[in-house]
């Protein structure tokens, strides 16, 4: 395909949101100055698991939800924090995409035995191949630091006289990577492949005795959304500079799963609407940080009760019902007009 | 579904959420505008099973900022009274991610100052650049990890991890049938690090083996008999134990004593409420060596720290008491002698005082010496002297002996550094 092919053959959808992203960066851009540092920290942070939950979105549509992750991101910030700390340290930009590239190498090896199960045990296999891992990140110690993890990572260089070490513009970095992969994931989504993975999902054997490759068309996006959570985890590591373990545990996974419980998987925006919801959740009651997780587990179950779909499904009836009102106003000014 | 039903869901959701936002705000700009107020930080755990140690250690300190807020504030240098308010975060269970998490709060949100953390080295390195970047002086019950690139930082008691190497030899030297130590500690990061330093005190005493030297995953501890068994098959004389909950402490001492152990405990604290519902006192009667910063339930060491104990029983009940409550209480005392000190409340300028003072006269421990420079190259860690306690046969904490720290150093530095190095707790 000609790149005149693909720009032509480019969904008037991915068309629409290409456009709202150009007209929301400029926004996206002031937002920080407008912030206190606390919460541009906050605002670098919901970044950063925007990323993860792209990520673990993608690996959603092809039918399973994984729990390793979190420790798959794990593999980009380790990647990060050992290669930035060394006495001759690399740079940053090469740990980043070599952090994303192992990350993706370990989904691939993974692949083969935990795509063999099917739901429940699919989530409970990648839960033990993200606890292997977090294991190794404990007991390697030589290379990981073992349980005291890696501390002081230093932040990238700067460029264009932006400084990475300020959150302001280590946000910026986090802001141009994120908005790279929403619109390459979200025009992914929409593709022809896109569409394959999620007919794979819906129905595995059909899709089959049609002469799809289903293994194939089900260890993309596995393999895909960990290399997402590889460039998630090594931007963490740049922006907290430590790592430990036990940050690739199940607080943050719990987080991911939730968010894409809360807000709903079957549109892009719904894990991001979901993890939103969450970090809001967090925010408003921080005086009571011990009360979140509590409050995110009640808002699990209260999704599961009352909105099954989540959050975006509330969203979409509300476009839904709007739509013919606004539409049917158009048309009613329009006609009156003509009369 | 129509417009109407789907409105009827949202719009109250909205609003509660509005309410809640609006609380808040006006809760903190209720606490802004309250004058000469200074506000105190404590990061701890403060759900979950870490919560064990994380409360009893929040309740010294309120109970630290009750005592100076009801004689009208802590008198500072300048002259002026400040009420303490003290701000509490929770830290999960000395999660390092979870810590800085919990810093940005306490540092970027709520603009404090002056901050107690835990001496979990992870967690002190994850925080250290943002502590040193805001001028939030944070003090610690003990070390763990400080740096003269991070002067804000510091360990304002003796605590841990030194007080593991205290502890392991004061109950050699009192015990000298003793010859085989078994040493069992968490694969946290502050479990690793009173590994180094149970190792140090042990080395000490060149007649003295380590016969066994472990570390567990904490979720190894739902199985005690399997943990315990590969240790007491080594024999040892002495187990030096970290990492256990307190929950958890009674169970370990009693899964050894129904394995047949006769010999001595070692720890940092025991909660005997617990432990003596399961194992009589006179079994264990001069058996458990232990000691953190001081045992408020013990009267002789300090007159006014028992009186610590005295309210925690009255508020609390006797049952829940902890050897854990007096650490937060005697390390903020750290910090109350730097603002009595310093010309002015800048934090900048209390933590200059209090390195400047050669000997800072401690309100529980009397005077004391910074020290530290071997492991940290910084002197910013004040030795106190560690009072050391056991068991009697009534239940009762008694006073064993009170170790000099410094002094304990100067003697056995040489023996002591290399293993503390080799267990990577040299900061230098």
């Amino acid at each position: 395909m000609t790149i005149l092919q693909f720009i032509t053959s480019t969904p008037k959808r991915f068309v629409y949101a290409l456009i709202g992203t150009i007209i929301a960066t400029p926004l996206l851009v002031a937002l920080p100055h407008a912030l206190t540092s606390y919460w541009q920290s906050v605002l670098v942070i919901f970044a950063l698991n925007t990323i993860m939950v792209m990520g673990y979105r993608v690996i959603t549509t092809m039918g399973g939800w994984s729990f390793s992750h979190v420790a798959t991101a794990g593999l980009g910030a380790y990647t990060t924090a050992i290669l930035m700390t060394l006495e001759t340290p690399w740079s940053f930009w090469a740990t980043l995409f070599l952090g994303a590239g192992i990350s993706g190498l370990f989904a691939l090896i993974i692949a083969y035995p935990v795509l063999r199960t099917r739901h429940y045990y699919f989530f409970l296999s990648t839960f033990a191949a993200g606890e292997a891992l977090r294991q190794a990140y404990i007991q390697f110690k030589g290379i990981t630091g073992g349980s005291f993890g890696i501390s002081f990572i230093p932040r990238p260089e700067g460029f264009w006289g932006i400084d990475f070490n300020t959150t302001t513009g280590f946000y910026y970095l986090v802001l141009a990577i994120a908005l790279i992969i929403w619109l390459l994931l979200y025009r992914f989504d929409l593709s022809r492949v896109g569409r394959t993975i999620k007919a794979v999902a819906a129905n595995e054997e059909l899709s089959e005795s049609i002469g799809i490759n289903t293994w194939g068309h089900r260890t993309l996006p596995f393999v895909l959304g960990s290399v997402i959570a590889g460039f998630a985890g090594a931007l963490s590591a740049n922006f907290n500079g430590a790592i430990n373990p036990l940050d690739f545990g199940s607080i943050l996974m719990f987080k991911l799963v939730a968010a894409a419980i809360v807000g709903g998987v079957s549109t892009f925006f719904g894990p991001i609407l979901g993890l939103l919801y969450l970090t809001a959740l967090e925010e408003i009651f921080r005086a009571f940080a011990e009360w979140v997780p509590l409050l995110w587990g009640a808002s699990v179950i209260a999704v599961l009760m009352i909105w099954s779909g989540g959050l975006e499904m509330a969203v979409l009836k509300l476009l839904a019902l709007l739509r013919p009102i606004l539409f049917n106003r158009a048309k009613n000014s329009s006609a009156k007009n003509i009369g | 579904m129509n417009v109407s039903k789907l409105m009827g869901r949202i719009i109250p959701s909205v609003v509660g959420a509005a309410a809640l936002l609006v609380a808040s705000t006006a809760m903190d700009n209720k606490q802004a505008s309250a004058a000469e107020t200074l506000d105190v930080g404590a990061i701890q755990p403060l759900a979950g099973d870490c919560a064990q140690w994380g409360i009893p250690i929040v309740r010294g300190m309120q109970y630290w900022a009750d005592q100076l807020n009801a004689d009208g504030g802590l008198l500072a240098g300048d002259g002026k009274r400040y009420k303490i308010n003290l701000k509490t975060y929770d830290n999960v269970c000395y999660i390092p991610g979870e810590e800085l998490k919990a810093g940005r709060k306490a540092i970027l949100d709520d603009n404090i100052k002056f901050m107690l953390q835990t001496f979990t080295p992870g967690s002190r390195q994850a925080i250290a650049q943002m502590t040193t970047d805001n001028h939030v002086l944070t003090t610690s019950y003990g070390a763990g990890y400080l740096s003269k690139d991070h002067p804000y930082l510091n360990g304002g008691i003796t605590g841990s991890p030194a007080a593991y190497m205290l502890i392991a030899s004061r109950a050699i030297d009192a015990n000298p049938d003793v010859k085989r130590v078994a040493i069992i500690t968490s694969d946290q990061s502050f479990g690793l690090a009173a590994k180094a330093y149970f190792e140090a005190g042990v080395a000490a005493h060149p007649e003295v083996e380590i016969v066994y030297n472990e570390s567990y995953a904490p979720d190894a501890t739902k199985d005690m008999l399997g943990l315990l068994t590969p240790l007491m098959a080594s024999k040892p004389d002495m187990v030096c134990q970290l990492g256990w909950v307190p929950a958890q402490y009674a169970s370990a001492i009693e899964t050894m004593e129904q394995m047949g152990f006769k010999g001595v405990h070692c720890a940092e604290g025991f909660t005997f409420p617990m432990i003596l519902e399961r194992v009589p006192a006179e079994q264990l009667a001069g058996r458990t060596y232990f000691g953190y910063a001081f045992e408020a339930s013990e009267p002789t060491f300090s007159a006014k720290g028992h009186e610590l104990y005295k309210w925690y029983v009255e508020e609390y009940g006797v049952e829940e008491w902890s050897p854990y409550t007096p650490i937060g209480y005697a390390s903020m005392m750290t910090l109350e002698a730097g603002i009595r000190m310093s010309p002015s409340i800048d934090s900048k300028v209390v933590m200059e005082t209090l390195y400047a003072a050669d000997v800072v006269d401690h309100p529980l421990f009397g005077p004391s010496k910074w020290g530290g420079e071997e492991i940290y190259g910084a002197n910013h860690h004040l030795l106190t002297p560690l009072p050391i306690y056991n068991l009697d046969a009534d239940g009762n904490v008694v006073l064993d002996h009170v170790v000099d720290h410094a002094a304990w150093w100067e003697k056995h530095k040489d023996v002591a550094l290399p293993r503390i190095d080799a267990g990577g707790q040299v900061f230098r």
